[in-house]
């Protein structure tokens, strides 16, 4: 079974190479959120390598998941930061993601283990974002402006963050729980975020269609 | 309850469960949002079209209101005016044979400039509400506009037309609106398009008169016309509208303009009423 999950995991990691390939493609076109998705997308191409390569050597690779929700949360943290109007919740956007990346970092090296999935991390820089994703939806409704073009990728974040939120939380339990009883939520992991790749994609032809 | 020693089965089972709760409440955000965003959409749709129907309104109103006054003037000025001036003529002609020679001097300039007043009268009277309009119908009027505008050398005017009964086509105050029509175009070439040759055609197709205009002047782009239509145009728009047809304009810089409009044929009973 473990044979599988890793087989899956290189098919998500060619899956972000690809998706990676195109949405760098006329990266200079791209307005200012969209090229942080395409970074994004190719950091999280660039983190699944190397995690992928840990794995093969089968070295703890849990330490990549401390820096990449690191990199995920200033990703979709300066995304959300382009993508608002009011000036208010830009500097509070700002404020917010200096200070909670500083703690994920205080509690990567002092508090949770670099060996170990950083549950509280992730709570706490998953919620943020998935907060930020709700009140952009709030916004998008009482305004005209062009942010209207990236309300697919926001689904998206909003699902898959909501998933690993929970899935990240508790993965410390399941390490004591059997790989067989596991399954079914790494699986679950495992859809969401191929389904987040989708909806990435087809924002990315939607604003290519539009430009 | 996570510290307590249960069973793996059920610890993954209760994981299993908040993960998809908090899916379902994701989804359900995602799916409100949408489903709002589609009712603001609507509404806003439907107070736009409020406002535009109320716009609108006010403009037919005001198209109605004007003809009306303009149809009370012209009358005033035939009827009242006109036929008062001309009893002052009449009395100067007497006056002109029983003076003495000064008197019949002063009086002859009198008369000349009364019989002045009585033309300009009758030529405003005409201009406001043309009478060939009512006596001989849409298509005379339009000839005599060809002939008037064909008397200025400069300016070509071209009209032509296949119908031969009008009435099936237009009434009284369809005339009007499409005599109105034709004068605001050929205005609005010559004031801003500044063209030398127009030509103008009415013609009768089925259930249709098509009303075609073309001149050579300077044009304009069309798409710019969303931002900022003339009052002229929008009277054109309004009047067009008032007859149940639609307009189409083509147009681009430096290569004149055209219009299309196209009415409806008169129900039988609008046309016996």
């Amino acid at each position: 079974m473990k044979h599988h999950l890793f087989i899956l995991g290189f098919v998500t990691l060619a899956a972000l190479g690809i998706l990676s390939t195109l949405t760098s493609l006329k990266f200079k076109n791209h307005e200012l959120p969209w090229k942080i998705i395409a970074l994004y997308v190719g950091g999280s191409f660039l983190a699944q390598g190397v995690s992928m390569l840990f794995w093969t050597f089968e070295m703890n690779n849990l330490t990549v998941l401390h820096v990449y929700s690191l990199f995920q949360f200033i990703a979709f943290s300066a995304f959300f930061w382009t993508t608002t109007q009011r000036r208010a919740k830009r500097q509070s956007i700002l404020i917010i993601t200096v200070v909670i990346s500083i703690l994920l970092i205080i509690n990567s090296i002092w508090n949770e283990s670099l060996r170990d999935f950083n549950s509280l991390g992730v709570f706490v820089s998953n919620g943020t974002i998935v907060v930020y994703s709700v009140l952009y939806f709030f916004e998008v409704l009482g305004s005209d402006s062009y942010t209207k073009n990236h309300l697919i990728v926001n689904a998206g974040i909003l699902l898959f963050m909501c998933e690993s939120l929970v899935v990240f939380l508790f993965g410390n339990y399941l390490k004591e729980v059997k790989f067989i009883d596991q399954i079914g939520l790494w699986l679950t992991h495992a859809i969401t975020y191929f389904l987040f790749l989708i909806l990435i994609y087809w924002n990315h032809v939607k604003l290519a269609r539009t430009r | 309850m996570l510290n307590s020693p249960e069973p793996a089965e059920n610890l993954t089972i209760y994981i299993a469960l908040i993960l998809f709760a908090v899916l379902a409440l994701a989804l359900t955000i995602i799916l409100l949002f949408f489903v709002s965003r589609k009712k603001i959409s609507q509404k806003k749709l439907e107070a736009q079209a409020l406002k535009l129907k109320h716009k609108s309104d006010l403009i037919i109103y005001n198209i109605e209101t004007q003809e009306m006054e303009r149809q009370r003037i012209a009358q005033d000025l035939h009827d009242d005016i006109g036929s008062q001036l001309n009893l002052i003529s009449l009395g100067l002609h007497r006056l002109q044979k029983v003076g003495s020679k000064i008197e019949q001097e002063e009086t002859d300039a009198i008369l000349l400039l009364t019989e002045g007043v009585i033309d300009r009268v009758r030529s405003l009277s005409h201009e406001l509400l043309p009478p060939i309009l009512e006596k001989f119908g849409l298509i005379a009027a339009l000839q005599e506009v060809e002939f008037n505008y064909n008397k200025i050398n400069s300016i070509q005017l071209n009209f032509k037309t296949n119908i031969d009964d009008e009435d099936i086509y237009v009434d009284l105050s369809r005339r009007l609106h499409l005599y109105r029509i034709c004068q605001e175009l050929i205005q609005n070439s010559l004031k801003h398009g500044k063209a030398k040759c127009i030509r103008m055609s009415l013609l009768g197709q089925n259930d249709t008169l098509i009303l075609s205009f073309n001149d050579d002047g300077v044009g304009f782009d069309v798409n710019k016309l969303d931002s900022g239509k003339g009052m002229g145009l929008m009277n054109i728009e309004n009047r067009v509208e008032m007859l149940h047809g639609t307009m189409s304009i083509e147009s681009e810089l430096h290569e004149g303009s055209s219009f299309q409009i196209r009415l409806p044929k008169l129900e039988k009973d609008e046309r016996d009423h």
